[in-house]
């Protein structure tokens, strides 16, 4: 055996629909075109490539290979699984799908894939988290392919205002996978004379990274949360006092995560609001020990934190003006100092809503009351569309904001803490029967999200979960932990409650 | 305006004999029509073959100057009705569509055509979408060709063969008096590959000098007793006629075994899986790179007839035949097994027992089911990939793939060659590992579609009314089926929505929805489904989403397109087709008006008037819209005029994670991010900068009762003198308020 052996090069590209493949086709094309090679490719447009999955495919074969035999090669149509030389994926899940597909061997195939994920819609229509382990992919290609070369492309591509057809084009350049050098790949984008100069700043910055050693794993998203450290000074008195007690009441373990909790309820409310979590949390932590790790007590610093700050008209008012919320839109948009960028608030209060938001006693009877109801159904029956950097539509929201100090009175504050007592007094006295249960039940408040129906149904799903719990609570069995996580697992599946209504069917 | 414009790569077509040309398969086939002198031709878009007419279209100059004719046909059935003017003229014509669907659809045509016979050559080019990426029923057209009598070319899939058997496909059309097929594979279409080019032919015959002097036969016509007579003549006469061209130009090949190879051994197969064959020999170290292989190969250009001659000729002396055809049922096998029972010839044939009986035939199962072949047959031939390679005596060690060390690249490819499987450590994650994390991506909506908002706007009714039992029909509207819409119960065929729904005439707690798209409708949904529920009075609701243009196939333009189209008649509208017909309750709404949208369907669904409820939603394919509007935009901002773009943003505060939004949207620019509360694991929402602001989730957020998340930034860029001062007044007194509530906060600083 020797390097008589004359194949084509085999080269496929897993993309979606509308990433350009076609464009990274053209240019490898062309790169052997001018250099020697006569080339070949292959695709399936049409619908199929409507967002959905694709893949190109080319091979490449020597032109003086060729001349000597005076024969023309026959070059497939379709990849081989075994049979790649260079699989190019456009988005991490697509070079799964091709790892799946058996496209990538460890003895042969060079793997250039991005690390950015396009997520699909069966990922984002979860009610929780629903994205798979993006670095889980990236490990199995690397114990899978004879060669990875992997970071975010993406992300390199748009830093250069390009597309990532030009640093997929770059990494391949990296990887020496071909036989072609970096001045003939650059001339290929040059012929291709399609904004030239982004896509070659594109093309090179990812030849840069490609040359780097080690493949980049992908971020996960809603991995290990990072809290920031305890500072050693604070800007106020109050912050002060604060800080202190985060120190003199919670394990050290847990301490950056309730000190953020109590920075975010100082923002939602006042001090004496996050003086109160401390005291709530504080009950629990004398029943919870460091022989557990203090489970619960995180889990409850966790969940409690976020009950307390609930999302009440008060509080949306209130982001909707904060002047580094209009910053963050003029980023997100990419506008420049010469643009000026006006937000529309797409807003819907329902009359359940706007009760919520009245003192308690006058909330209660408008709700009751029909005449007074049917009047304010009329006024907020459709949606509105709110001006919030142009002065009327700033001055609503500023004036509703400004009842945060009389939050207290309200009448949701009233429900959401009366709930939140309930709860707590339910993981008091699950404690001490089961630990485990008493964690699931702090986990539950995560049910609770949304706005008007979902958040409806929400409090529905945990309502039922919580009457499970007072009815184990009085019954004196085992452990409820495990059917507890069951239901909650079912509310956060599928649309409507159906999936939770049969789980909540069977019998516990 | 189609999808994609060829108005540069048609210059192509200009090129004379001798010239290397390098272009996609499709626009090959589109040379090779008129190097042959073709008079007419036409067709229906759809995958694979929309570039085809996409090709033509934009080719009309050039077609002109030859004078060649071309029709965009409104459906499969016109343009293989077209070919009618092949019947009593020396005129050469071809048409396409897409397969088997469009076969379906022109099958009536069809059938007169090859009764009566052709005198000038009848092609008709059939995309085959079968396999990967396919969108349709999976059948062969095959059937087809048997059942009519039409002959069917299966080309092996270089350029060199597809465009000369576009050029020999008239020929046997014109010999045997019959229409030919040129079946090409959805990769063929799209193959970008090299051929020489000859000199463009003028017709000898024009379609104008043919209708200035008509000419009748009313023996070709398809009415008693010629009918009779043309069975007779399909048999005894054209059937020979074609056995013979095929014969005498040797259209299907041999290809001899190389030196050292097993001529005991045989395959026989369709042109089409030349390449992927050989391939698949050649990994299993039984043919080199250029197709010299080690078994005798029998390859079929024309799958339709079968020359039984040649067959049982290649096969006699052998001691075993694999056949290698594509799809069910497997005619071909069956034809060569009775072939040789006739001729009492013992050669063993073998075929779908070892190769998969149904699906494409791509790399992997051709080469295992050759593998088991051979290993049943002659199992010593394999294992001889390195003797393979030894006999080659070939030095090209430019052609070996170098590797990252160019000093390496020698044992690289005795690395390849060799092919151990490396060592799993333990460490290893488990390759089955990515089931749970590679989820499907099926094809769905663009951003921005505008047909998504509808979907949302049913899906949101029915939480109010029930499920519906929806019709739905061929089109991008058709991805409703799929999460995060789940609506769609059935699909018939192009333009059969409305037709499909109506068994469910009869009264009931909900009305049914039937859609169709404006591409369906034109293609026949006017009289098989409206007209259809007009006559019987059918009583529920019927949606036509009109966007301008047929999208799914590429966003040909049709007789509802808005814009004006050179050569064709646009802009005649939906409503006065469907109120041409007798329906009463027509309602016209905009698509990204979600409210609107949903109370009509909810108006449908409740009135009392009789007959059917027709809906059309209308707005622009974005796609198209972006491809006509960004180049104005950007003229527009150089120089200097005000522009506003729009776009959406999710604050990501306000929202809680539920993705209640993307379950009544599902736009890919609607994503999700990390949380940035770093107490919370829920991704929130995130709009990202592929969003065209077309509105849905603004839309959604308010007829849904959503959440208050949704915010669309208004970019405007060259502001007037009234935006800058207006903006400076604004940012005073707001910038004002701001600071007293940052006092507020900074009182209890951190």
């Amino acid at each position: 055996m020797s390097e008589q052996a004359v194949k084509p090069i085999t080269i496929a590209i897993s993309a979606m629909g509308g990433q350009g493949g076609g464009v990274l086709s053209n240019w490898i094309r062309d790169l052997a075109e001018t250099n020697g090679y006569v080339a070949q490719s292959t695709s399936v447009p049409g619908v199929a490539q409507r967002t959905g999955a694709t893949i190109y495919y080319l091979e490449l074969f020597s032109q003086s290979a060729m001349a000597q035999t005076n024969q023309e090669p026959v070059l497939a149509m379709t990849p081989v699984p075994g049979d790649v030389d260079v699989l190019i994926a456009a988005e991490l899940v697509e070079a799964g799908r091709a790892l799946q597909r058996g496209f990538v061997s460890p003895d042969r195939t060079t793997l250039i894939a991005t690390t950015h994920r396009s997520y699909t819609v069966s990922e984002r229509q979860q009610k929780g988290n629903g994205l798979v382990d993006s670095d889980k992919i990236v490990a199995i290609a690397e114990q899978q392919s004879k060669r990875l070369i992997a970071f975010d492309m993406n992300q390199l591509a748009i830093e250069n205002h390009s597309v990532i057809s030009s640093a997929l084009f770059g990494a391949l350049a990296a990887s020496e996978a071909l036989p072609f050098n970096k001045a003939q790949f650059e001339a290929a984008i040059e012929a291709g004379g399609v904004a030239v100069a982004s896509s070659l700043a594109a093309f090179n910055a990812a030849y840069q990274k490609g040359q780097g050693e080690e493949p980049q794993s992908a971020t996960n998203v809603g991995d290990d949360q990072v809290f920031s450290d305890l500072p050693e000074q604070v800007k106020s008195e109050s912050a002060k006092v604060l800080l202190q007690r985060v120190c003199d009441d919670v394990p050290e373990g847990s301490r950056t995560l309730v000190f953020e909790a109590v920075k975010q309820l100082v923002d939602y409310q006042d001090p004496q609001y996050a003086h109160q979590y401390l005291d709530r949390l504080k009950e629990v932590l004398e029943l919870d020990s460091s022989a557990k790790d203090y489970m619960l007590s995180n889990e409850l610093a966790k969940q409690l934190a976020l009950w307390m700050a609930f999302q009440d008209t008060i509080r949306v008012a209130e982001q909707k003006i904060r002047a580094d919320r209009f910053e963050k839109i003029r980023r997100e948009v990419k506008a420049s100092d010469e643009q000026m960028v006006y937000p529309v608030e797409f807003l819907h209060p329902r009359v359940e809503e706007i009760c919520d938001s009245m003192p308690k006693a006058l909330g209660e009877w408008a709700l009751n009351n029909r005449m007074a109801r049917a009047c304010i159904s009329a006024l907020f029956s459709h949606g509105r569309k709110l001006q919030s950097a142009k002065l009327s539509g700033f001055l609503q929201l500023y004036m509703l904001a400004s009842f945060k100090s009389g939050r207290r009175k309200t009448l949701r504050y009233f429900h959401e803490n009366n709930h939140i007592e309930a709860w707590l007094d339910r993981i008091k006295q699950a404690v001490a029967r089961d630990y485990d249960t008493a964690v699931e039940i702090a986990q539950c408040q995560n049910l609770i999200k949304g706005y008007s129906d979902t958040h409806a149904r929400g409090y529905e799903n945990f309502n039922a979960i919580m009457d499970e719990v007072d009815t184990w609570l009085a019954s004196g069995e085992g452990s409820c932990a495990a059917r507890i996580a069951k239901l909650r697992k079912a509310a956060l599946s599928g649309e409507d409650r159906s999936a939770f209504e049969a789980e909540l069917a069977l019998a516990s | 305006m189609a999808e994609r414009s060829f108005k540069k790569e048609v210059q192509i077509l200009r090129k004379g004999a001798g010239e290397e040309l390098h272009v996609e398969g499709i626009l090959g086939v589109t040379k090779a029509l008129l190097q042959s002198g073709v008079a007419y031709v036409g067709g229906y878009q759809g995958s694979p073959i929309s570039h085809l007419m996409d090709v033509l279209n934009d080719a009309q100059e050039i077609l002109e100057e030859l004078d060649v004719h071309f029709e965009s046909n409104a459906s499969e059935a016109t343009a293989a009705a077209m070919l009618a003017a092949s019947v009593n003229y020396p005129l050469r014509g071809a048409v396409a569509w897409k397969s088997t669907v469009g076969t379906n659809v022109a099958s009536d045509a069809l059938a007169n055509l090859a009764s009566g016979g052709v005198k000038g050559g009848a092609l008709v080019i059939v995309g085959e979408d079968y396999g990967e990426g396919s969108s349709i029923m999976q059948e062969r057209s095959h059937a087809f060709a048997m059942k009519s009598q039409m002959w069917l070319l299966d080309p092996r899939p270089n350029l060199t063969s597809i465009t000369d058997s576009v050029e020999w496909g008239f020929q046997l059309s014109e010999a045997s008096n019959t229409p030919v097929m040129l079946e090409l594979r959805i990769r063929a279409c799209h193959v970008h590959g090299r051929f020489t080019a000859k000199d463009n032919v003028r017709p000898p015959l024009t379609v104008k000098e043919a209708m200035e002097k008509p000419e009748r036969d009313t023996s070709r016509i398809v009415l008693p007793p010629s009918v009779f007579l043309h069975e007779k003549e399909k048999i005894e006469d054209r059937l020979p006629a074609a056995i013979d061209f095929i014969k005498a130009n040797q259209l299907n090949e041999f290809f001899e075994p190389r030196r050292g190879g097993n001529d005991k051994l045989g395959i026989i197969l369709q042109g089409g899986l030349y390449n992927t064959l050989i391939r698949a020999l050649n990994i299993l170290g039984l043919a080199d790179a250029f197709g010299n292989s080690d078994i005798p190969l029998y390859c079929m250009n024309v799958t339709y007839p079968y020359v039984d001659e040649e067959i049982i000729d290649f096969c006699r002396g052998k001691d075993a035949v694999l056949v290698v055809e594509e799809g069910q049922p497997d005619y071909i096998e069956q034809a060569i097994n009775k072939m040789l029972r006739n001729a009492e010839v013992s050669t063993r044939l073998h075929g779908k027992g070892m190769l998969p009986v149904y699906g494409e035939y791509q790399g992997q199962p051709l080469k295992e089911g050759v593998e088991t072949f051979i290993q049943t047959e002659a199992p010593q031939m394999l294992g001889n990939a390195e003797v393979d390679a030894a006999n080659d005596q070939i030095h090209a060690a430019d052609n070996v793939v170098q590797r990252f060390d160019p000093t390496a690249a020698a044992q690289s490819v005795i690395a390849n060659a060799t092919a151990q499987p490396v060592p799993q450590a333990d460490n290893l994650i488990p390759l089955q590992d990515l089931d749970d994390l590679v989820p499907p991506r099926p094809a769905g909506f663009c951003v921005g579609c505008p047909e998504r908002p509808i979907f949302s706007a049913i899906k949101q009714l029915q939480f109010e009314k029930g499920e519906f039992h929806v019709s739905a029909d061929i089109g991008c509207h058709l991805f409703s089926i799929l999460p995060p819409f789940n609506l769609g119960n059935t699909t018939m065929g192009y333009g059969l929505g409305g037709a499909a729904g109506s068994a469910f005439n009869v009264e009931g707690v909900r009305r049914t929805i039937n859609v169709m798209g404006d591409g369906g409708f034109w293609h026949n949904g006017l009289t098989s489904s409206i007209g259809s529920a007009v006559f019987n009075e059918n009583d529920n609701v019927f949606l036509i989403v009109d966007n301008n243009y047929s999208a799914a196939t590429g966003g040909q333009d049709i007789l509802s397109s808005k814009f004006y189209v050179d050569h064709r008649s646009t802009q005649n509208p939906i409503k006065k087709a469907v109120q041409g017909v007798g329906a009463k309750w027509v309602r016209v709404v905009d698509t990204y008006d979600v409210e609107t949208v949903k109370a009509t369907f909810k108006e449908a669904m409740e009135t009392s008037i009789k007959g059917p409820k027709i809906i059309i939603a209308q707005n622009e394919c974005m796609l198209n819209k972006q491809r006509r509007v960004k180049p104005q935009t950007r003229a527009a901002i150089k120089e200097g005029k005000r522009v506003v773009r729009e776009r959406f943003f999710v604050d990501d505060e306000t929202c809680t994670g539920d993705h209640a939004c993307i379950r009544l949207s599902g736009c890919p620019s609607l994503t999700v991010k990390e949380n940035p509360n770093p107490l919370k694991s829920d991704p929130v929402a995130y709009v990202d900068n592929d969003c065209l602001g077309c509105g849905l989730c603004g839309a959604n957020a308010h007829s849904a009762v959503l959440c208050p998340s949704f915010v669309r930034a208004e970019v405007i860029t060259n502001p007037s003198k009234m935006d800058s001062f207006l903006h400076r007044i604004r940012q005073k007194v707001i910038g004002f308020l701001q600071n007293r509530l940052q006092a507020k906060l900074d009182k209890h600083a951190f």
